[in-house]
């Protein structure tokens, strides 16, 4: 039982926490610029090499570095709209799709011109983990990503909540046309939506490089479970997204599990598939997701 | 009509979406304090009448004044900002927002304290201020519609434009609607209104517009449009008796009439309608009534 609890359900719910700040940031450009963007996964990984430069420049805690990588990715989403996405505003969104696509070689390249292929680590090496009743292990790194999600969960949720800009965000997913029609300032709402979007992206992709590494692919090969999460919860829903992201997270850990004989249910290697199984099923049985979001 | 201030205007408006040129020489007005009904047959361009004040149209002819001032092809942003509030025919209210954050949203480019102006369309919608916490998608198609209405009225607008406000809504809720277009009316807001549901809508109105081919076909008091046999035999179905056989295809209808205004029969009747336009006084019909299922699923963004 506890050992279900910590070698499986603990690090699905990791890796569920990181798909869920990835799949916010998703589904909020989905919903409002109405498009699938594909180059999110790259500012996951821009904002763990920032966390990297500060944390081998500087010497920085690496939780302190991701307020700082954070502000920075949201400074480049913003430019990558300004430049790339902007220009688009009113094409077909096949082409924002594409443009997406685009940036995303571009910025995989940029990252490896830069920063070199090599992997690198900004965790203080191995930790032991802290023991509860005895049995339930958990490493300090792990509570620092699970804490670390709530905090940010929490602020954003807030912020689409309370504030008159988070409540535009809000009605924009829902209607753009009609959130011009009443006259909010969508300019100010898309740029609102980077700024969160490319945040959390960038959070995501510090504790990820915690958790594990820093390299040059690990947003892109987050990039298709995220949107497997934002569907699974429904497009335009953030807490559709933390929901999908968790149980995607949970789902790919668990069929791992020896639930029939002693051979793990789905060979680690496949456990990928897992999130697509659950996005297709999710396309046929309930386009809308979970939240009831929008049906492209 | 004419001592009246005269709040919106178009004068030899020609426009379309793109290169399809939908209206043809359209001449309107909307004085203070009026309502003012467009009718006329499916594809008339009553809709794209409307969207010519608000910028959604292409317009290549004539101009359109509001308040004196020119808001010709100016976009629908801008056109809020001038004080036109438009609700649409269909997703006009934002469904995963609660009734209240809708009208907050209404007010959005308002930055003094809108909380006073929210309360009085609580009076005015009290079905809605019940329901305030709810997500207005999970409303009664009639008190869509009020979230809608106070939503763009949220603004204190100089004219409110109605496109097809009954249209879908079962007829009990059609009266209710009307209702409330008076009660709007009442605060002194005038109104412009597409209707497909020419009778109960020329009924409340000042004056209405008959529109066929994106040209003006017919303008009067709407008593006296609703007492014109014409009018009545074309576009309100002649009476219960008349069918599908009397019917006219409208479009084929080549019959210019000039000066409808000219007759006296109709005069009559218009004073002893007139009544309705007298603010009537509040009613709002019980909201367990038409409680629709409230039951769909909470939605969560």
């Amino acid at each position: 039982m506890f050992e279900f609890i910590n070698f499986y359900f603990i690090p699905g719910l990791i890796l569920g926490c990181i798909y869920a700040l990835g799949a916010i940031g998703i589904t909020l450009t989905f919903g409002i610029l109405r498009f699938a963007n594909f180059s999110h996964g790259e500012n996951m990984t821009i904002g763990a090499y920032f966390a990297y430069t500060l944390v081998s420049l500087f010497g920085m805690h690496p939780l302190l570095a991701m307020p700082i990588a954070m502000a920075l990715t949201a400074f480049v989403a913003l430019g990558v709209d300004r430049y790339f996405y902007r220009p688009f505003r009113s094409s077909p969104s096949i082409m924002l799709v594409m443009a997406s696509f685009g940036i995303m070689l571009m910025a995989q390249s940029i990252i490896q011109f830069t920063w070199g292929t090599q992997v690198k680590t900004i965790s203080p090496g191995i930790q032991r983990p802290i023991k509860l009743f005895d049995y339930l292990m958990i490493s300090p790194k792990h509570l620092i990503i699970i804490a670390c999600t709530l905090v940010l969960v929490f602020i954003v949720h807030y912020l689409l909540t309370y504030t008159k800009t988070g409540k535009a965000m809000r009605a924009m997913a829902d209607s753009p046309e009609l959130a011009r029609l009443t006259g909010i300032n969508t300019e100010g709402v898309i740029r609102t939506t980077w700024i969160i979007g490319g945040g959390l992206a960038a959070a995501a992709g510090v504790l990820l490089a915690i958790d594990t590494q820093v390299q040059t692919l690990m947003g892109f090969q987050l990039l298709l479970p995220m949107f497997a999460a934002a569907i699974l919860g429904g497009i335009g829903k953030p807490y559709g997204a933390i929901a999908g992201g968790l149980i995607i997270g949970v789902a790919e850990e668990l069929c791992t599990y020896p639930w029939i004989g002693t051979e793990p249910l789905i060979a680690p290697n496949y456990k990928a598939g897992v999130a697509f199984a659950i996005m297709v099923i999710m396309l046929i049985w309930r386009p809308s997701g979970l939240f009831k979001g929008k049906v492209f | 009509m004419s001592e009246k201030k005269l709040v919106l205007l178009l004068e030899n408006v020609d426009g379309g979406y793109g290169d399809s040129q939908i209206l043809t020489d359209i001449n309107m007005e909307v004085h203070q304090g009026e309502i003012v009904v467009i009718i006329g047959p499916n594809g008339a361009g009553k809709s794209t009448a409307m969207k010519s004040v608000f910028g959604l149209l292409n317009l290549t002819k004539g101009k359109v004044v509001l308040n004196g001032k020119d808001i010709t092809n100016m976009p629908p942003e801008k056109v809020v900002h001038e004080g036109v509030c438009y609700v649409p025919q269909t997703a006009n209210i934002f469904p995963s927002l609660t009734v209240q954050e809708n009208l907050e949203m209404g007010a959005f480019i308002r930055n003094d304290d809108f909380k006073p102006r929210m309360q009085e369309i609580f009076e005015l919608f009290p079905p809605l201020y019940e329901k305030r916490a709810q997500p207005a998608g999970t409303l009664s198609g009639g008190q869509r519609q009020m979230v809608a209405m106070g939503k763009a009225l949220m603004l204190e607008p100089q004219i409110l434009l109605l496109d097809e406000p009954t249209a879908g809504l079962s007829p009990l809720y059609q009266s209710e609607i009307f209702e409330i277009v008076k009660q709007v009316h009442a605060h002194g807001t005038p109104i412009l209104m597409v209707e497909q549901n020419a009778k109960q809508a020329l009924a409340i109105a000042d004056r209405g517009y008959v529109l066929v081919d994106g040209k003006n076909k017919y303008h009067d008091t709407g008593a006296a449009l609703l007492a014109d046999p014409e009018v009545g035999e074309m576009f309100l179905g002649g009476g219960k008796a008349a069918t599908i056989s009397k019917r006219k295809p409208a479009t084929a209808n080549a019959k210019t009439k000039t000066t409808p205004k000219s007759k006296s029969k109709t005069t009559s009747k218009a004073n002893s309608k007139s009544g309705i336009k007298k603010p009537l006084p509040k009613k709002v019909k019980d909201p367990s009534l038409k409680k629709k299922s409230t039951t769909t699923k909470k939605s969560g963004a």
